[in-house]
C-alpha cells in the first residue's frame, strides 16, 4: 500500500511537488484540464482559417483579407490550407479530446468515485501526463520547421506521408520525357535529395517527422494512464463497491481504458514502421514497383500502403468509441443526478457500452470501403458496423426512458447533458449512411463525414466534456461555475454548432468532397458556396462564444461561489468528500452499500448516497 | 421558464428538418443520376433516410416532450422506475430488425458496383459473370491530373496486360473521360505516386487508386451528354452543366486540381468516328502530317 491511499495523511508539499510533479491524481487531471484547453484554442483557430479557406476561395475575404500577410498575396496557399486542417484534426483528436476525456475525467473521477485514496500507480500517473510535454512542445514546434507541419491529413495515408528523400533519386534523363506539365517540384522548391525533405509534398517531410514523433509520445502517455485506470479500478475499489455498483462514468473509463490498452500499441507500431520509412528509407507502406513523382523516383519497395490503413483504423476506430464512451458514461451520471431519477436501466448501459467496445475492433474496415481492399470484406465489416447501432439505440432509449417521470432540474451541466443526447442522435444516425457500403461508395471522403464526426466529437463529446467540467468543477476547485455565463454558453454552443455542422450534411449529399482548397472551380459544387459561406459565419460566432467557457473556467475558480461538500445533491462516492479533496481524498475509507442511482426513493427521502449505510439502519 | 429549454431543443431540431425538406428544391442534393446501377444507389440513400428521419422525429420529439412535461416542479417527486425488461426488449429487437433490413438490402448493389459474384445462399440472385465491358480504359492519377489511355480497339486481346505495359497505338489524354451511352465501360485504375480517388458525383462512383496495384472499375452511363461533329471536329456537349470527374483522397496541395470530364457520347458509331480522329490528331502532333491526316483535316490551322 502505497503513503497516498492512508487516509488523512499529512503530506508536506511545495509549489513544484504540489502543482507542477504533481502525483496527485486530483492535480494531475487539472493539469490534463488545462493543457486541454489552451491546445482547444489552438485546434479551433486552424480550424477557423480552414473555414475562411472553404468560404473565400479566391481570397477576398471580407474586414479580415487585410490581416493576412503581403507575402501570402492576400490569401493562404493550398500546402498552407492542407497543413490547417491535418494539424486541426490532430490537435483535437489527440491533444484535447482524448486527453480531457481519459486524462482530466479519467484522472480526476476514477479513484473518487470508486473510493480510493489515489492511482495505483501514482509515479506512472505523473509520467503518463509529463510525456505528454514532449509531445506538446514536438508538436508545436512542427509549425516552425522545413515545410511546415504534418500536411498529410490526420490520417497520414502512405505513400503521400511516408516518402522521403533519401528513398529515391531523381533522375534527370527522364526530364526529356512527356512529364513536363504540372511537376510537383516546380511546386516546391526547396526540395533537396539530401534532406528530410518529401517529394509528395513540403508538410510530408519534417512536419511528417515531427508529428510522427508527438504522437508516438501521446500514445505511450495514454497506455500509461490505462494501465493505471485498470489496476485502479479493479484493484482499489471501496469495500462495498462492487463492478455492478460503480457509476456509469466509471464504467465507461474502465471499457475506454481497455479499449486504449489494447488498440494503442497497433498505432504506436505503425508509427513507428512510417517513422522508419522517413527516416532510415525502410519500405514498409512503399509498393514493390516503386513510385515516380515527376522525374523523381523511389527505388522499388517491398511492403503496402494499405497496411498503414489496416493498422492505423485498427487503431483509430476503437479510438472513435475512446472518445464518445466517457462522455456516455459522464452523461448518465448527470442526467441521473438532475432528473433525479434513477437510471433507467443500469446494467443495459453496461452491456450496450461493453457490446460498442467489443463490435468496435472489428469494424475499422469500413472506413476502407473504397481503399482497394477486397469488396468482399466489405460486407462484413458493414454488417458488424450496422450492429453497432443497436447498443447506441439501447443508450439513447435508456437516457429517454430515465427522463420520463422524473424531475429535471435545469443547471448548465445538465443541460450540456441533454444536448449530448439531442446531438449523438444526429451523429449516431448519420452514420449509418456510411456503414452501408452502396451508399457510402458516394458519401466517402465528402463533407458528409466532416459532419458525422464533429456531430459525434465537436457536437456529442464537447458537450459531454463541457456537462462533466461544470458538473465536477466545484470537487476541483471548491467552488461553483456561473450558471448565467454556463447557461448562455451553451445555448450558444448549441445554436452555432448547429448552424455550422448540420449544412455539411447537405454539401456532403451534393457531393462536396473534403479537403478541398477551392470547391469552387467545380461546376456541380457552385450552388453550395453559399452554404460554405454561412458555415464559417456561423463557425466564427461558434469560436467566439467558447470565450464564455474560458472566461467562466478562471473567473469561477476565483470568484464563483462557494460550493459544499455535495452541491449536487448527488449520490456518489467523490461528493462525500470536502470540496477540493484533501490529499489522499477521503477522511475515512468509505463503506459502499449500494448501487450509485438512489433518488427518488420512497418515502421523505430525496437521494441516498453510496455510502450511507443501509436504509433499514437509517429508520 | 425552465420549460423553454425543451422549446430550444425542438426548434433547432425542426430547423434541421426544415433544410432537409427545403435543400432538394435550392439545388443543394444528390447530383443528376447517370449509372446504370445508380437508382438501386439512390434508393438505398432514401431507405436509410426515412428510417434515420423517423427515429431522428421519435428521439428528439420525446426528448423535447420530456423536457417540457418534466420540468422540476415543488411537490413533485420523480417516479422510482429501476428499468423495465420488455421495453428493453422491444427498443433491442425492433431496431436490429430494422438495420439487418438495411444491411442486407445493401449487399446486391454493393455487388453489382464491385464485381461480385455472389451465390444464392443470401436473398441475392446477382452474377457477376454478365459484365462483359464493351470499353476498357486505363486511369493513371498523379500528382495533380488524371491520364486517360484508350486502346485502339475497344476491347484489347489481353486487358490486363493492357493495362499494365500499354500499347504503342494507344490515345493518350487527360482528364478527359470518353464513353458511349449504355456501354459498360471497365476502367483499369492506376496510380504513380500518391493514393488518389476516382470520383464521379454523377456516376455514384469512387474508387481509391492504390498504388502498386491496378484497381478494377466499371460503370455504365444511361445518358449521353455530347455529340461529335465530324465536320467542325469538335465536341458539342448538350446540356450545361457538365458530368465531372474529382480526386477524394487527399493527395498533396493541389488535391482540389484534379478535375477531370466525362463524355458520354450518344452511341458507339459516335464514339468510334471521336476516337479515329482523336488517335489521327495525336499522330499528328508526334510526327509531320501524312495525306492520311491531310485528307481527314486534322491538324490544319483554322
Amino acid at each position: 500500500m502505497n503513503h497516498n491511499s492512508e487516509p488523512g495523511h499529512e503530506v508536506k508539499l511545495n509549489f513544484f511537488t504540489k502543482y507542477v510533479f504533481s502525483q496527485d491524481h486530483k492535480m494531475i487531471g487539472i493539469q490534463f484540464l488545462f493543457s486541454g484547453l489552451i491546445f482547444f484554442g489552438i485546434g479551433g483557430l486552424l480550424a477557423l482559417m480552414v473555414r475562411l479557406q472553404l468560404a473565400w476561395p479566391d481570397g477576398n475575404i471580407p474586414y479580415l483579407g487585410k490581416w493576412f500577410p503581403v507575402s501570402w498575396g492576400g490569401k493562404m496557399s493550398p500546402e498552407f490550407y492542407t497543413m490547417l486542417f491535418t494539424m486541426h484534426a490532430s490537435i483535437m483528436i489527440f491533444f484535447v479530446i482524448i486527453p480531457w476525456l481519459t486524462g482530466a475525467f479519467g484522472n480526476f473521477v476514477i479513484p473518487l468515485m470508486i473510493g480510493a485514496g489515489d492511482m495505483a500507480f501514482p509515479k506512472l500517473n505523473m509520467l503518463s501526463y509529463w510525456v505528454m510535454w514532449p509531445a506538446f512542445i514536438t508538436i508545436m514546434a512542427s509549425f516552425f520547421v522545413d515545410g511546415g507541419a504534418a500536411s498529410s491529413g490526420w490520417t497520414a495515408y502512405p505513400t503521400l506521408s511516408n516518402v522521403g528523400a533519401d528513398a529515391g533519386i531523381q533522375k534527370t534523363e527522364l526530364k526529356s520525357n512527356d512529364i513536363k506539365s504540372n511537376e510537383p517540384n516546380s511546386t516546391y522548391s526547396i526540395f533537396k535529395e539530401d534532406s528530410f525533405n518529401s517529394p509528395s509534398s513540403p508538410g510530408a517531410g519534417m512536419g511528417q517527422i515531427f508529428w510522427l514523433v508527438s504522437l508516438f509520445l501521446v500514445g505511450i502517455g495514454s497506455m500509461m494512464g490505462s494501465v493505471n485506470y485498470i489496476t485502479t479500478i479493479l484493484n482499489m475499489r471501496a469495500p462495498g463497491m462492487t463492478l455492478l455498483r460503480m457509476p456509469l462514468t466509471v464504467w465507461s473509463l474502465f471499457i475506454t481504458a481497455i479499449l486504449q490498452a489494447l488498440a494503442l500499441p497497433v498505432l504506436t507500431v505503425a508509427l513507428m514502421l512510417q517513422l522508419l520509412d522517413k527516416l532510415i528509407a525502410t519500405t514498409f507502406f512503399l509498393p514493390p514497383g516503386g513510385l515516380s513523382f515527376g522525374n523523381w523516383h523511389t527505388s522499388p519497395g517491398g511492403g503496402q500502403p494499405l497496411l498503414w490503413q489496416h493498422l492505423f483504423w485498427f487503431y483509430s476506430h476503437p479510438a472513435v468509441y475512446i472518445m464518445i464512451l466517457p462522455a456516455m458514461g459522464v452523461v448518465s451520471d448527470i442526467i441521473s443526478t438532475f432528473s433525479r431519477k434513477p437510471m433507467f436501466g443500469y446494467k443495459p448501459m453496461v452491456f450496450s457500452m461493453s457490446a460498442i467496445a467489443a463490435l468496435g475492433f472489428i469494424v475499422w474496415g469500413h472506413h476502407m470501403f473504397q481503399s482497394g481492399m477486397d469488396p468482399r470484406l466489405g460486407t462484413g465489416f458493414m454488417l458488424a458496423t450496422i450492429l453497432i447501432a443497436v447498443p447506441s439505440a439501447i443508450k439513447t432509449f435508456n437516457w429517454l426512458a430515465t427522463l420520463w417521470g422524473s424531475s429535471i432540474h435545469y443547471t448548465t451541466a445538465m443541460l450540456n447533458a441533454l444536448g449530448f443526447v439531442s446531438m449523438f442522435v444526429i451523429g449516431g444516425l448519420s452514420g449509418i449512411f456510411m456503414a452501408a457500403t452502396p451508399v457510402d461508395v458516394y458519401f466517402h471522403d465528402t463533407y458528409f463525414i466532416v459532419a458525422h464526426i464533429h456531430y459525434v466529437l465537436f457536437m456529442s463529446s464537447i458537450f459531454g466534456i463541457f456537462a462533466g467540467i461544470t458538473y465536477w468543477f466545484p470537487k476541483m476547485f471548491g467552488r461553483l461555475m456561473n450558471e448565467t455565463i454556463g447557461k448562455t454558453h451553451f445555448a450558444l454552443t448549441f445554436i452555432f454548432g448547429n448552424l455550422t455542422f448540420f449544412p455539411m450534411h447537405i454539401l456532403g449529399i451534393g457531393g462536396h468532397p473534403r479537403r478541398y482548397y477551392d470547391p469552387t472551380i467545380y461546376q456541380y459544387l457552385e450552388n453550395l458556396q453559399p452554404l460554405n459561406q454561412f458555415m464559417t459565419i456561423t463557425a466564427f460566432l461558434l469560436g467566439l462564444t467558447q470565450l464564455l467557457f474560458v472566461f467562466n473556467i478562471f473567473y469561477s475558480v476565483w470568484f464563483g461561489p462557494k460550493a459544499g461538500k455535495n452541491p449536487w445533491n448527488s449520490n456518489t462516492l467523490e461528493w462525500d468528500t470536502p470540496s477540493p479533496p484533501p490529499h489522499g481524498n477521503f477522511l475515512s475509507t468509505p463503506i459502499v452499500s449500494r448501487g450509485p442511482y438512489e433518488y427518488a426513493i420512497e418515502g421523505n427521502l430525496d437521494h441516498l448516497t453510496q455510502s450511507s449505510p443501509p436504509l433499514e439502519d437509517i429508520k | 421558464m425552465q420549460r423553454c429549454w425543451s422549446l430550444l431543443f425542438a426548434a433547432v431540431n425542426l430547423s434541421a428538418i426544415g433544410l432537409f425538406a427545403i435543400a432538394p428544391a435550392m439545388g443543394w442534393w444528390l447530383p443528376h443520376n447517370i449509372a446504370s446501377y445508380g437508382a438501386d444507389v439512390d434508393r438505398l440513400f432514401y431507405i436509410i433516410l426515412i428510417a434515420t428521419g423517423f427515429f431522428f422525429v421519435v428521439t428528439q420529439s420525446a426528448l423535447s416532450y420530456f423536457m417540457f412535461r418534466f420540468c422540476a416542479q415543488e411537490g413533485v417527486k420523480a417516479k422510482n422506475i429501476h428499468g423495465h425488461f420488455g421495453l428493453e426488449l422491444l427498443w433491442t429487437a425492433v431496431p436490429f430488425a430494422i438495420l439487418v433490413y438495411i444491411g442486407f438490402a445493401q449487399i446486391p448493389t454493393w455487388a453489382k458496383m464491385k464485381y461480385i459474384e455472389i451465390e444464392t445462399w443470401f436473398p441475392i440472385t446477382y452474377n457477376g459473370k454478365n459484365l462483359d465491358p464493351d470499353l476498357h480504359i486505363t486511369v493513371l492519377g498523379r500528382q495533380w491530373e488524371w491520364r486517360m489511355r484508350y486502346p485502339q480497339k475497344n476491347i484489347p486481346a489481353d486487358p490486363l496486360a493492357w493495362a499494365d505495359l500499354g500499347n504503342l497505338q494507344d490515345l493518350h489524354l487527360v482528364n478527359e473521360l470518353h464513353a458511349w451511352k449504355d456501354a459498360k465501360v471497365r476502367i483499369h485504375l492506376k496510380t504513380q505516386d500518391v493514393i488518389h480517388s476516382f470520383f464521379l458525383p454523377n456516376l455514384r462512383l469512387k474508387q481509391d487508386a492504390l498504388p502498386g496495384k491496378i484497381m478494377p472499375v466499371w460503370f455504365q452511363p444511361i445518358e449521353a451528354n455530347v455529340r461529335y461533329n465530324t465536320n467542325t471536329k469538335t465536341l458539342e456537349e448538350l446540356n450545361s452543366s457538365p458530368w465531372e470527374i474529382a480526386c477524394a483522397e487527399l493527395c498533396g496541395g493541389r488535391h482540389y486540381r484534379m478535375r477531370g470530364k466525362l463524355f458520354v457520347h450518344e452511341s458507339k458509331q459516335d464514339y468510334e468516328r471521336w476516337f479515329a480522329d482523336s488517335i489521327l490528331k495525336q499522330r499528328l502532333h508526334n510526327s509531320p502530317p501524312t495525306q492520311e491526316t491531310l485528307a481527314a483535316g486534322i491538324g490544319v490551322r483554322q
